[in-house]
């Protein structure tokens, strides 16, 4: 990977693209201590694979 | 607004949008009463506080893009990184159907079929491949258990949706199954069972699904004012001792 594009990636706050990272897997066995609203009964982000999934914090603030 | 909200109903069920609310003080109903108001309900995007794992940033907003397979694909500000993500987002689904390059030549029809839900189809495909026993045979071996995982996933959709008296929204997953899996003989007792658990829910209980499914399409519209607050009450009135009646309070709740 060159320096150029190592510059744009850090300067767009982008993490590079990588295999599973370790916070992620262990979002993957994260289960859900009380129900999603309009969730259906998905109790863990395990059970969403088959599907990207978009996970967007935000806050009512 | 979480800038998701339209990519949730653009996309609908080909990609899955969990907004989590980090405002630490607020509670759960809070949050959903919250986005009532703001009429963000009415799409698939689900809602939570708990937080499956760290944003990756200090400020919010913040999104995290996981690949169908769990995989980290992007991350960064959704409002600043627009295009970026829509590109990834597009091409994540586009890219359902094409097979990845480590997959075997003999098993990238199975895959598209199942890309497209085509999913007898694709464990058909992949089950051919197995059969003769060469090398590409752990491979489909593996392409079907994925299959059938989804296939799996789908049916206990379902079953949860009946369990839980959303009866709708059961009756037309179970429609969907019924047409997805109809040549297939090893789902026909699990389909079976899913007709039979369905037409054995009490009329009560599908009346009252019925009635709250109408209010809950205005409360999508409208949010939680006071004529579509009464209407929930009626329901509750109504149709009381059902799930649906424990739903509409619930709702009615949010608007105090």
């Amino acid at each position: 990977m060159n320096v150029l594009l190592l510059s744009l990636l850090a300067a767009t706050s982008l993490s590079p693209i990588t295999g599973t990272v370790p916070e992620a897997d262990k979002g993957l066995a994260f289960k859900f201590k009380s129900p999603l609203v309009n969730g259906l009964g998905t109790a863990s982000l395990a059970a969403l694979r088959g599907r990207p999934v978009l996970v967007e914090f935000w806050g009512t603030y | 607004m979480p800038s998701s909200i339209k990519r949730a109903e653009e996309y609908g069920d080909d990609l899955t949008v969990l907004f989590v609310e980090v405002s630490s003080k607020r509670s759960m109903d809070y949050v959903e009463a919250f986005a009532y108001r703001k009429h963000w309900m009415g799409t698939p995007a689900m809602w939570t506080k708990e937080r499956p794992f760290p944003s990756g940033r200090k400020s919010i907003p913040a999104f995290v893009l996981l690949s169908a397979e769990g995989e980290v694909l992007l991350r960064g500000n959704p409002m600043r990184m627009k295009r970026e993500l829509d590109e990834a987002i597009a091409n994540e689904i586009e890219g359902a159907t094409d097979a990845p390059d480590e997959l075997p030549r003999s098993l990238k029809k199975a895959w598209k079929e199942s890309g497209k839900g085509k999913y007898v189809a694709a464990l058909k495909e992949a089950q051919k491949v197995r059969d003769k026993a060469g090398t590409d045979a752990p491979a489909a071996t593996a392409l079907m258990e994925r299959i059938e995982a989804r296939i799996q996933a789908d049916l206990q959709d379902a079953r949860w949706c009946l369990e839980n008296g959303y009866l709708v929204t059961a009756e037309d997953q179970i429609d969907d199954l019924a047409r997805v899996l109809a040549k297939s003989p090893a789902h026909s007792e699990a389909l079976e069972e899913l007709r039979v658990a369905f037409e054995e829910q009490p009329k009560e209980e599908f009346n009252a699904a019925k009635a709250l499914a109408k209010i809950q399409t205005k409360l999508y519209k409208d949010g939680l004012t006071d004529k579509l607050v009464r209407e929930l009450e009626r329901v509750v009135k109504r149709h009381a001792g059902t799930r649906s009646a424990a739903r509409a309070t619930h709702l009615a709740s949010l608007a105090d």
